[in-house]
């Protein structure tokens, strides 16, 4: 629902821009310098492939430099049930990346465990903890022959969401020659918000898999024939799906119906030490990918 | 009810009864039979006059038989009777307009001492008449946007829905149409307001000593009576401008009933069509309205009306959103002594909203509804006892049914689901007096109290929280279930209202109002304007109803014979239980909404100067306020005091209108107000390869966007009469923004676009540019 009200706004305001001239302008502004913040983008999530977790500071909001990173940390993740460790190892690179990959014996995001981020750095200690769920299966990624023009063909989704007993959430990440091309693309059961359980995704969410212009993305636009796209459904949970809501308000937040900005939430607990603003998110991953 | 009629009886018994003669009736316009209100009406050779009210009905009592009633009303021919000739009968006295030789005839709904005679504090009109003559947006005569120019109101820009009075925020504001509250009173999101001008008889905007008639919004009552409908002859008046095609037509009904039918459609969507990009050349887009009423005057005593207003705002392009208001008033009026005037109102209002999508290329659909449903008897009983005297009481109830969500999904293979939200049902009712004394020839007073009574009722499950750290989703205690009609919790408030006009000579005054209100509805939004989607939620269990204070002094003081009117207004006001949001709030199509819902206090204060030339070939006012607004909210901005979204401290207006001769008139509006509070971020963070904007101080509202300045012109020409057919005919030509200043409605925070690592901040202006527009309007 949401999303769909997003495309409804989207085209509403296209019109009134049209109508009444309303018009953007970068201006400058002074803003106040910010008290030090340290920030945890944990995301990690089952599949075997090298795993991120960047630790880096905030700066002023107007600064140019990138975000410093956190150097000399030690970053952990804990299978709470079989108390087995992964640990995340410094990248002697500048942007604040610690990473793992898991070996052939290792899992990380079993659905239903419970696991533990645990990061040290300096006298602060931080620890967040998420339990892992599931998934669904990704029938196949299918063309659609857009009804204005049957030369077109546009990317869609064919899967289904589990049905109960609770609602599910998804982030669904579509790539193009492995490039993502949507960051924004959650669903709540098989929809935008609550009470679409057990029905297959609907077209905002199941056509919204590409979101750049001319290829594949926004429902009307063509795929580029001859190359790879890829889906991943990650599973997240109600708490993620509001964290990343929050997060795609935030940095989207313009024109008539802006909402009150409002800093994103955290999940990480301080146990001791300095302000710390982050999330941290286990997912089980399904992954369908085909060349057209 | 018990209460209520022993405060009447209290009130009664402290007149004294004596055998006088009475003479009563209405006071019309001879032209087109239109109810003239505020008509003084007294015995010749004395001060003391009685005012016709609202359906121009008068009741004027006397010492002597052979007294000489006179009744006399700005830019009309005065009249006069002996008293003895009419007593005891029901009498209409029409007035003709004066001739003025040069110049248009002034027209005003009220006596030219209005301002320093009566008890209203707080309180401003806008003729019509001047109204149309203002420079307007694309050259759309707009009541609330007129309004906006008044000491005391402001908006949060160009666009948004509504208004705010006194620092109270849009909801807070009681619009009724002939009585019936209107509860989106916008067409295009905020662009243009639901009021066809042609069917406006009178506006009145009360910001303050809010009589105890009115009750149910915490900050201002905007009262818009329609017209009757020309009982003399037929009458066609029409327009064609940039926005909207305008047509009604009024007249008699038989002997003794009147019709007024108008309609609006706008046909941007016509125009725009050939410019629109391929995906959106087969959508809707327009809106209209159409307004009605019937006026059937039974017999001398007794006269019906029936008004209805229907509305609608539709979008679509491979979906639908469409939006409305609906209302029907019916009322019955009726004197039942000379004295004693009775008055029954029933009306319903209904608002709704309409979202879907149809995917094109198989037969899945989703569809949401959304409804809100009022219906409300209310009887009124005025007696008059003397010209100082005057007691009204009356009782109300109004039935609340939300329907916040109804959803239909409709899946590839046909198969169609339905959901529905639980409805909410609540029950306001009020019971009031009012009084209307005049003490001696310098103080008069208007007293009143309004008793409300509010009911949340089932059927539906009850939703219990447990509190929490604030700024959180208020976890779930447990829920039960509650019968039909069965009262979830009910919340009682007395509502005192006084007024008090102290007249220091003839040509100044000093008043006093205070008024407390209380509101059982609420809008939830925390959208910087106010979305069609945007849903009233009514007090429950978990959020308790809002209740304002306010305190207001003004002096009043007119010159040269009226030609000037000036006035200083000071208030202070308070809001209990204001609701506010959590970060993150789910707002719509949710449940558990109350858990993600704060209350706060807020508070409002101001000083608004207000000179304004009455009459002349240059007419006009100058307005200005300094006022502040602030919140207040557990959770939010560290627990300190925060400037309301609307917080404009400064706030200057200027309208001019010359009429050069008959046929020409220019008229200039001018704006400045102090830019809008806004929320900054301090830093930025690095999340999921973003940028993204965080206040590290974690404070709301702590910056200003730029000031807004806004000049607009508007030219107005006359054409001759036809002689043969009689057609009045004219042309608007206004232009909007003639500065072309990019006026901030909000500023946002941005990586940018160009460079890896950097980020923007963005000016969001919802007009860029001159807008000029042309209107042609006839009348026949």
């Amino acid at each position: 629902m949401k999303l769909s009200f997003k495309l409804f706004s989207i085209n509403i305001f296209l019109v009134i821009i049209l109508v009444f001239s309303s018009c953007e302008d970068v201006i400058t502004v002074k803003l106040d310098s910010g008290k030090p913040l340290i920030t945890i983008d944990a995301f990690v999530n089952s599949l075997r492939k090298p795993q991120e977790i960047r630790l880096t500071f905030g700066t002023d909001y107007f600064s140019t430099i990138e975000n410093p990173p956190i150097k000399g940390a030690s970053v952990l993740i804990k299978d709470l049930t079989s108390n087995e460790t992964f640990t995340f190892t410094e990248v002697g690179n500048t942007s604040g990346a610690y990473t793992f990959q898991p070996t052939p014996s290792q899992t990380l995001g079993i659905v239903g465990r419970k696991y533990e981020l645990q990061i040290k750095y300096q006298s602060n200690y931080y620890t967040s903890q998420c339990l892992v769920n599931r998934s669904v299966e990704v029938l196949d990624l299918d063309t659609l022959k857009d009804y204005r023009n049957s030369t077109r063909y546009a990317l869609t989704l064919v899967a289904k969401d589990v049905p109960g007993p609770t609602s599910d959430f998804y982030w669904i990440r579509g790539y193009r020659n492995d490039t993502v091309k949507n960051t924004f693309n959650l669903a709540w059961d098989a929809a935008g918000g609550p009470g679409a359980d057990g029905f297959p995704f609907t077209p905002p969410i199941a056509q919204g898999l590409i979101n750049e212009s001319g290829a594949g993305g926004n429902r009307s636009k063509p795929i580029f024939k001859g190359n790879t796209y890829r889906v991943e459904i990650h599973s997240i949970n109600r708490q993620a799906y509001d964290f990343i809501t929050q997060m795609q308000r935030q940095v989207q937040n313009t024109g008539l119906f802006a909402t009150t900005p409002e800093n994103i939430r955290s999940n990480i607990t301080r146990v001791t030490g300095e302000q710390v603003v982050g999330w941290f998110c286990l997912s089980y991953v399904t992954v369908k990918e085909k060349k057209f | 009810m018990k209460t209520l009629y022993f405060l009447f009886l209290t009130f009664i018994s402290t007149f004294t009864f004596s055998q006088k003669t009475t003479i009563s009736g209405y006071v019309k316009d001879v032209s087109n039979g239109e109810a003239l209100v505020g008509v003084n009406v007294f015995k010749k050779g004395t001060t003391n006059a009685v005012q016709t009210n609202e359906y121009g009905y008068f009741s004027l009592t006397v010492n002597n038989p052979t007294d000489t009633v006179a009744v006399s009303y700005l830019g009309y021919q005065a009249q006069s009777f002996v008293a003895q000739k009419y007593a005891g009968s029901v009498i209409t006295v029409k007035l003709e307009t004066e001739g003025i030789t040069s110049g248009e005839v002034e027209v005003t709904s009220q006596k030219a001492d209005h301002n320093i005679t009566s008890t209203e504090v707080g309180v401003n009109k806008v003729e019509l008449k001047t109204i149309q003559k203002m420079p307007a947006f694309l050259g759309e005569v707009d009541v609330i946007k007129s309004i906006q120019l008044l000491p005391g109101v402001s908006s949060i820009g160009e666009g948004a829905t509504g208004f705010n009075v006194r620092g109270g925020n849009i909801d807070q504001n009681l619009i009724l149409l002939d009585d019936a509250p209107v509860f989106n009173a916008s067409h295009l999101f905020g662009f243009f307001s639901i009021f066809n001008p042609d069917a406006v008889k009178d506006v009145k905007l009360i910001k303050g000593g809010i009589p105890s008639v009115y009750g149910g919004r915490a900050s201002s009552v905007l009262d818009i009576r329609m017209k009757e409908g020309n009982s003399e002859r037929y009458q066609i008046n029409g327009g064609i401008g940039s926005v909207f095609s305008r047509l009604s037509i009024e007249g008699p009904l038989g002997k003794n009933a009147s019709i007024i039918l108008a309609g609006r459609r706008s046909y941007l969507d016509v125009l725009a069509r050939p410019f629109l990009p391929s995906n959106l050349s087969n959508g809707q887009f327009y809106f209209y309205d159409f307004t009605g009423k019937v006026n059937w005057r039974i017999n001398n005593k007794n006269t019906i009306f029936v008004s209805s207003y229907v509305g609608r705002d539709v979008f679509g392009a491979g979906f639908t959103f469409n939006w409305g208001n609906s209302t029907t008033t019916a009322r019955w009026t009726s004197i039942l002594s000379p004295k004693l005037f009775l008055n029954t109102t029933v009306y319903y209002s209904h608002y709704n909203y309409e979202i879907g999508f149809t995917d094109p290329t198989n037969a899945s659909k989703f569809n949401v509804l959304s409804d809100i449903f009022n219906v409300s008897p209310k009887v009124e009983l005025t007696y008059n006892h003397s010209e100082s005297i005057k007691v009204k009481g009356g009782i109300q109830s109004t039935y609340y049914t939300f329907l916040p969500g109804k959803f239909t999904i409709v899946s590839a293979d046909g198969v169609t689901t339905t959901q529905n939200s639980e409805n909410r049902y609540a029950l306001e009712s009020g019971a009031y007096i009012d009084c209307e004394r005049k003490i001696n020839s310098r103080l008069s007073l208007q007293y009143g109290l309004r008793f409300s009574n509010y009911n949340y009722l089932g059927e539906r499950t009850v939703l219990v929280f447990r509190d929490t750290t604030p700024n959180t989703t208020k976890p779930i205690a447990r829920e039960y279930q509650a019968g039909n009609n069965e009262i979830i919790s009910t919340y009682n408030n007395w509502e005192p209202r006084f007024n008090m006009n102290y007249k220091l000579n003839q040509f100044s005054s000093i008043k006093l109002g205070y008024n407390r209100m209380s509101q059982y509805l609420q809008m939830v939004s925390n959208t910087a304007a106010s979305t069609p989607l945007d849903t009233y939620l009514p007090a429950t269990n978990n959020i308790k109803p809002m209740v304002a204070d306010q305190l207001s002094i003004g002096y009043f003081r007119n010159f040269l014979d009226n030609l000037f009117e000036t006035s200083v207004e000071v208030y202070y006001k308070e809001m209990a239980n204001q609701l506010d949001y959590i970060d993150n709030a789910r707002l719509t199509f949710n449940k558990y909404l109350e858990a993600d819902l704060l209350q706060g206090q807020g508070r409002a204060y101001g000083i608004e100067l207000y000179v304004k030339k009455t009459k002349g070939f240059i007419n006009g006012w100058i307005s200005y306020t300094f006022a502040k607004t602030e919140r207040k909210v557990e959770g939010i901005s560290n627990d300190q005091w925060f400037n309301s979204r609307f917080d404009r401290p400064h706030n200057l207006a200027l309208v001019v209108i010359y009429d050069v001769n008959k046929k020409l008139s220019f008229s200039t509006n001018f704006t400045y107000q102090t830019g809008t509070p806004a929320t900054f971020p301090t830093s930025k963070m690095s999340m999921q390869g973003l940028s993204v904007p965080y206040n590290t101080d974690g404070l709301r509202n702590n910056y200003r966007n730029a000031d807004y300045i806004r000049f607009d012109w508007a030219i107005t020409y006359h054409f001759d009469p036809k002689t043969k057919y009689k057609i009045e005919q004219n042309v608007v030509l206004s232009v909007y923004n003639v500065f072309e200043r990019r006026n901030t409605f909000s500023t946002y925070f941005r990586a940018s676009k160009d460079m890896p690592n950097a980020t923007e901040a963005v000016r969001y202006s919802v007009v860029g540019a001159i807008i000029p527009s042309i209107t042609y309007n006839f009348k026949f």
